[in-house]
């Protein structure tokens, strides 16, 4: 385990302002991690990153622009967009396209004199009130050609919105609402450009992402009906808990919201694939990222999800698996906090991950409000990590990246389990409900010490906070010790 | 010459060559008061070091004076840039022309024979606010006296959006304007908002462009997100709801924005779909006064067009077609092409 305090020059005028004593960031062993230099003067608060065919890269912003990063440095791609949170190219044919708040753009550079000429409007279905918090987020592609997108419900504060319609769509008192069509929903365009409602029940679906078998995943915050900020399997018409979209819902229309109970809307519910711990880990979490570099950013960390968060400023590493067919995994702590707030990330095409920042809004930890930072894995060294959790009939086996200290591993005193679940409410966000700790019953550390299997009392609808004191064989210390796994379903 | 300070004031005796400068990116001066012997010949250059056009009127003596020299400057409209904005009014005395970022111009003057104070303002479109200084003629010229610098109490950091020679659009948030606010700044200092929801243009403004502090978060800890701020005067343009239409003036349109482009022109021309039909609006300063010029391009149109306004406060003209209570009436052969202009009467000016 390495832990050290980069230094860092100022990024603009805004990015060096200092925060309050920022504790240093921890990188497990083998990772490195870079600052990419801005232009001086310029506000970048990162909303998208996109590599090109060509490997630049593209950032789209919260200001407005879409720079062209090339080892020639920054150049400006496009400008005057509303708050720009998400790219996607087109691997063949290099086209971008861009979310913007009011609609799905695409860019096209007619003359290609390296600025875009045109803004073609793709989509623009959903509404949009001047309320602060009328997002959309995304785009991710599917190989039929069909874009996805999320849209955050409104805030329903006086002040909060210059227009009339602030008040809109709460249900059972929850903060959030919907003054806007299609709040609250995960939707398809299609390549014909059609829009269609695809998920519900979203909060503030900050970040989308896909693998490589084409499932959505997009992450919410904590907040009303949310009571700790999670990261979601969306499959059309399902829905994700919070309830005023469904005001846009063919069955609910022209019914009033608020004559259905919570229990109404927890049947209909589907629960989170994992929770992040508020308070704990994450209070804002990003752009979940698949990781399919092939092992170039460490072969443990194939195939797992990196999730950046907002506040935390924190780099978190989550393995899904499959029971009975639904998606829930583990979210460990990975690299953090970084410089600013994380929204984006991305991985280049050697498997570095460049990581997009902005702490406007909800404060970040770290030194600056805004940047780039990359994530690096040297090639060789092996961190000394849980590589993944699993769960199992009676418990769960923790896998590691390095063999383990046989004597340490095998003493069940040496970890430190709690469960606890969260409230479905309109509440703006839940206590630990029920939180105790729970006794491992038995352990068994596999021969080569890359395995522990733990005995304990199990049950659905917790979370499993799993700690643990144990060493590499090779007297290493573990980088993180700790993980959160949701345990919705037993095998 | 003395140039000691961010912000100084210099006494000059006889005969110089005074210099002012430009300070980059602040819309100010370098220097904002200077004192001069009365009746004396002078060498002014303008020396501009910022990055966009800047240039300097002196005006005669009154409070209230430069900026009515300003404002009718901006009015010139197209007839600007011809000018130099320099209006046609008593009250200027001398100026340079326009300079360009990087460059400078020299002016010989001889300094008026009464003592007072004779202000100086840039004339671009919104500069006046705060690129203004004193010429103060005086038979006793005194130590420098520093002028106080007006750098935000609060610490924020100035976030304007100026346009120079080319146009520019920002999407956000306007205060009083919908959520899918185009907003345009033209060279010449006019500017307007299209919305992209019922593909209109809501008003106009002229002045500088805008300040996006308040949406981009101007000081640390700003949560930014807000309604940007247009820089100058507001006018009316007689919208209405959905204003273009076809086949009958009361039938309720479809309409479809379907972006902008900058087609081989330096203005965005924005595209929409009006009963499926393809639109293209192009937006310039009005020829004259206050207000804006629509140029309609309708392609494959086999009804009427018409095109609805507001007509209280504005006065309406057009290239086609005929006007009804201010709806124009364009039979479809004569839509292929035509322009409609706008100009704010009087009480349709809104000084924000």
């Amino acid at each position: 385990m390495k832990r050290f305090l980069t230094l860092f020059s100022a990024v603009g005028c805004l990015g060096s302002v200092m925060f309050a004593a920022t504790p240093p960031m921890n990188v497990p062993s083998g990772y490195q991690v870079d600052r990419v230099e801005l232009p001086a003067g310029e506000q970048i608060g990162v909303g998208g990153l996109a590599f090109l065919p060509s490997g630049d890269l593209l950032i789209s912003t919260r200001e407005g622009q879409v720079w062209r990063y090339s080892k020639g440095g920054f150049t400006l791609f496009a400008d005057g967009l509303h708050e720009a949170l998400g790219l996607y190219v087109d691997q063949e044919t290099s086209d971008v396209w861009v979310m913007q708040r009011p609609e799905l753009t695409k860019l096209i550079d007619h003359d290609q004199d390296g600025r875009v000429d045109a803004y073609e409007t793709v989509n623009a279905s959903w509404g949009l009130n001047d309320d602060y918090h009328e997002y959309a987020f995304g785009p991710v592609r599917d190989s039929q050609g069909n874009f996805y997108g999320t849209l955050n419900t409104s805030l329903s504060y006086e002040g909060w919105a210059g227009s009339h319609r602030w008040n809109v769509g709460r249900v059972l008192g929850g903060n959030m609402g919907r003054a806007r069509r299609f709040g609250g929903w995960c939707f398809q365009i299609t390549p014909d450009g059609k829009f269609v409602p695809f998920a519900s029940g979203m909060r503030s679906p900050s970040g989308l992402g896909m693998n490589k078998h084409e499932e959505i995943f997009y992450t919410d915050n904590q907040g009303d009906w949310n009571g700790s900020s999670t990261l979601h399997h969306v499959v059309k018409g399902r829905f994700h808990g919070h309830p005023s979209s469904l005001m846009d819902h063919p069955e609910f229309q022209g019914r009033d919201l608020n004559e259905l109970s919570v229990g109404d809307f927890e049947q209909r519910r589907h629960p989170p694939a994992v929770y992040f711990i508020h308070g704990d880990l994450a209070n804002a979490p990003g752009e979940p990222r698949f990781n399919e570099t092939g092992g170039k950013f460490g072969p443990w960390f194939e195939d797992q999800v990196f999730v950046g968060d907002q506040s935390k400023s924190m780099m978190m590493r989550v393995h899904l698996e499959k029971i009975r067919g639904e998606y829930q995994g583990i979210v460990f702590p990975f690299v953090g906090p970084m410089q600013a707030g994380i929204i984006r990330n991305v991985f280049d095409e050697h498997g570095t991950l460049w990581v997009g920042q902005t702490g406007r809004g909800w404060r970040s930890i770290g030194e600056s409000i805004f940047g780039l930072q990359r994530i690096r894995w040297d090639g060789q060294t092996a961190p000394m990590e849980m590589q993944s959790v699993a769960v199992l009939k009676d418990g769960f086996r923790i896998r590691f990246t390095k063999p383990v200290n046989q004597v340490e591993a095998s003493d069940v005193t040496n970890y430190q389990i709690r469960n606890w679940h969260y409230l479905y409410h309109p509440q703006y966000g839940s206590p630990k409900a029920d939180n105790k700790a729970i006794e491992v019953t038995s352990v068994a550390v596999s021969a080569d010490g890359m395995s522990a299997d733990l005995k304990m009392e199990m049950t659905t609808g917790k979370v499993y906070q799993i700690q643990l004191s144990v060493s590499g064989a090779d007297g290493s210390k573990l980088s993180n010790d700790i993980g959160w796994y949701t345990l919705n379903w037993l095998p | 010459m003395l140039a000691v300070g961010a912000i100084p004031s210099i006494a000059i005796a006889a005969g110089p060559v005074f210099e002012i400068g430009t300070l980059p990116g602040k819309l100010r001066y370098n220097i904002e008061l200077f004192e001069v012997k009365p009746n004396i010949e002078i060498k002014l250059v303008l020396k501009n070091t910022d990055e966009m056009q800047h240039n300097l009127i002196i005006c005669s003596p009154g409070e209230t004076v430069s900026m009515k020299v300003a404002q009718k400057a901006w009015m010139l409209g197209a007839q600007a840039i011809e000018k130099e904005y320099v209006p046609n009014l008593p009250e200027v005395l001398f100026h340079t022309k326009v300079v360009n970022p990087g460059q400078e111009d020299e002016i010989t003057f001889r300094t008026p024979a009464e003592v007072g104070d004779y202000p100086y303002v840039c004339t671009i479109p919104g500069h006046a606010f705060s690129m203004k200084g004193v010429m103060r003629v005086t038979d006793n010229p005194t130590a420098p006296e520093l002028v106080k610098s007006s750098v935000d109490k609060k610490g924020r950091k100035q976030l304007h959006l100026h346009v120079n020679d080319k146009p520019l659009v920002k999407r956000a948030y306007v205060d009083g304007g919908p959520g899918r606010s185009i907003l345009v700044g033209l060279p010449g200092g006019f500017n307007y908002c299209f919305d992209a929801e019922t593909c209109c243009v809501r008003f106009g403004w002229f002045g500088m462009f805008l300040d996006v502090g308040p949406d981009w978060g101007d000081h640390p800890g700003h949560r930014g997100g807000k309604p940007v701020k247009t820089l100058g005067d507001r006018f009316k343009v007689g919208a209405t709801d959905l204003p273009v239409r076809i086949g009958g003036p009361d039938l309720t349109p479809q309409v479809e924005f379907k972006g902008y482009e900058w087609d081989g022109e330096m203005v965005p021309v924005m595209r929409f779909l009006v009963n499926g039909a393809p639109v293209r609006q192009t937006v310039r300063p009005a020829p004259e006064g206050i207000g804006l010029q629509y140029d309609f391009e309708f392609d494959l149109i086999h009804a009427p067009v018409f095109i609805k306004f507001d007509d209280r406060d504005v006065t309406l003209s057009a290239t086609a077609g005929e006007w009804k209570e201010g709806t124009l009436h364009v039979p479809h052969d004569q839509a292929k092409h035509f322009s409609i202009v706008v100009t704010a009467q009087k009480n349709a000016v809104i000084n924000k």
